[in-house]
């Protein structure tokens, strides 16, 4: 045993700590034998951290012996039965409540507080909520995909859900390419110009984030949350156009002013 | 009018109840038969465990009113055990808000009190009150067992009996409660 042990540590310590509690602890043993064996006696007097414990539990023992040997006052009982038999006769039950004049309980307020401003804070957070719910239930923005062809003719607007609506498991990595043709084409977004950019691509994970390297300087102004479109129209994205119109791509410059 | 607060049981005389009379004391009887078997024998554990006579008497009497409560033939198995457990209950539930009381009231005066007083003195629980304090923080099983055994001088037979567990049984969990009464009580005084 060693010197930088704390005493509990030494008591752990000792192999025969388990058998000295167990002798202390059993009653019937010592009363038996009317005071401690011989042997651990022996133990004690040797063993410092087991007399510490051998202490303690004497100590607990004792005072359970101290408290049980309290005689009750001789005339409690009596006392007691009576009041209990009074109780009982008048139909006495435990309600579990105590109950005051109303004058003895505090009042929080002297007025009485008007109902509604106690529903105000329900309200607020049922608006939360609801914001919350819609956020999650429907896009939150549509970008305005408008496909412009080279000579600089509109085509149908394709809308992105911004964010992938509550129930809808996202796609685990989305890979979209905004180019499907010769980099003079362009992407106008409802959000502004925000440069071309002939290709770009977006790397989109489950967790809606994104690589730095995947998304464009040029695409700036992508929403951040952006997760792009299903798979049917992402084969719609890559598809090429129709024969009788050059292929289309995309960039984030707002559509030129047709003057 | 009254209001209720708190969970303090007490015991409030129903004015419509029926009247003291043959009806009523029919219904009554189980529990006079307890009462007159192991009136004494509780008494004297509330008695071991509480230390105060007025909460003796109370505790008493909200234990023989419970078992009112439970109507003309409750289901038990054994009515002398289910009462030694409701009184003990009883008990414990008074040494915890009394603890409760000793820690708590003087902040809660502070707190309430316009006027910044001195911190009120700590009182210094008294070591029947830390003895009850710790008997009240064993686990149920233990304490029974210690309740029963230390305090009412049961036989482990006995013991078992009440709580419906094999004498060896109840042997063990004694000795787990001194120990863990010793590992409290020395982790009270270092505090």
């Amino acid at each position: 045993m060693t010197d930088y042990e704390s005493p509990r540590m030494q008591e752990r310590a000792c192999p025969k700590r388990l058998w000295v509690l167990s002798v202390l602890s059993d009653d019937e043993a010592m009363d038996t034998a009317g005071e401690l064996p011989q042997g651990l006696r022996f133990h004690l007097s040797q063993c410092a951290p087991c007399r510490a414990l051998a202490d303690s539990m004497l100590a607990v023992t004792s005072a359970l012996g101290a408290r049980a040997e309290q005689h009750v006052p001789y005339d409690l009982s009596a006392r007691a039965d009576e009041q209990l038999a009074r109780a009982l006769r008048a139909g006495a039950r435990l309600t579990g409540r105590v109950s005051v004049p109303e004058e003895a309980v505090p009042q929080r307020s002297p007025r009485p507080t008007p109902g509604w401003p106690r529903l105000l804070p329900y309200a607020a957070a049922a608006s939360i909520l609801l914001g919350w719910s819609l956020l999650w239930l429907r896009p939150l923005s549509r970008a305005t995909h408008q496909v412009v062809d080279e000579r600089g003719r509109r085509h149908q607007p394709i809308y992105l859900p911004a964010v992938t609506p509550m129930g809808e498991e996202a796609p685990e990595e989305v890979v979209v390419e905004t180019v499907e043709g010769p980099p003079e084409g362009r992407l106008v977004t409802t959000e502004g110009e925000a440069g071309t950019k002939p290709a770009a691509r977006l790397r989109i994970c489950r967790d809606r984030s994104y690589t730095e390297a995947a998304l464009s300087e040029d695409l700036t102004c992508f929403p951040r949350a952006i997760v792009l479109p299903d798979p049917a129209e992402r084969a719609r994205w890559r598809r090429p156009g129709p024969v009788d119109r050059p292929p289309y791509t995309v960039s984030t410059t707002p559509e030129p002013d047709p003057r | 009018m009254t209001t209720a607060v708190g969970y303090v049981t007490q015991v409030i005389p129903q004015e419509d109840s029926e009247p003291a009379g043959a009806a009523t004391r029919a219904h009554l009887r189980w529990i006079d038969q307890v009462i007159k078997c192991d009136g004494a024998g509780i008494l004297r554990m509330l008695w071991q465990l509480l230390q105060r006579e007025s909460d003796v008497m109370d505790a008493y009497q909200d234990c023989f009113c419970k078992l009112a409560g439970l109507g003309d033939r409750p289901n038990l198995r054994s009515a002398k055990a289910y009462a030694y457990r409701t009184a003990m209950n009883v008990a414990i539930e008074m040494i915890r808000v009394r603890s409760r009381r000793r820690s708590h009231w003087p902040a809660v005066a502070a707190e309430r009190t316009d006027v910044i007083l001195d911190p009120p003195p700590q009182t210094d629980p008294s070591d029947a009150d830390r003895l009850s304090d710790a008997i009240a923080q064993l686990p149920n099983h233990l304490r029974q067992v210690v309740v029963l055994r230390d305090l009412s001088r049961m036989a482990y037979a006995e013991v078992g009996r009440v709580l419906g567990i094999d004498p060896a049984t109840a042997r063990v969990y004694r000795r787990h409660a001194v120990v863990k009464l010793a590992e409290l009580l020395g982790e009270g005084e270092r505090e």
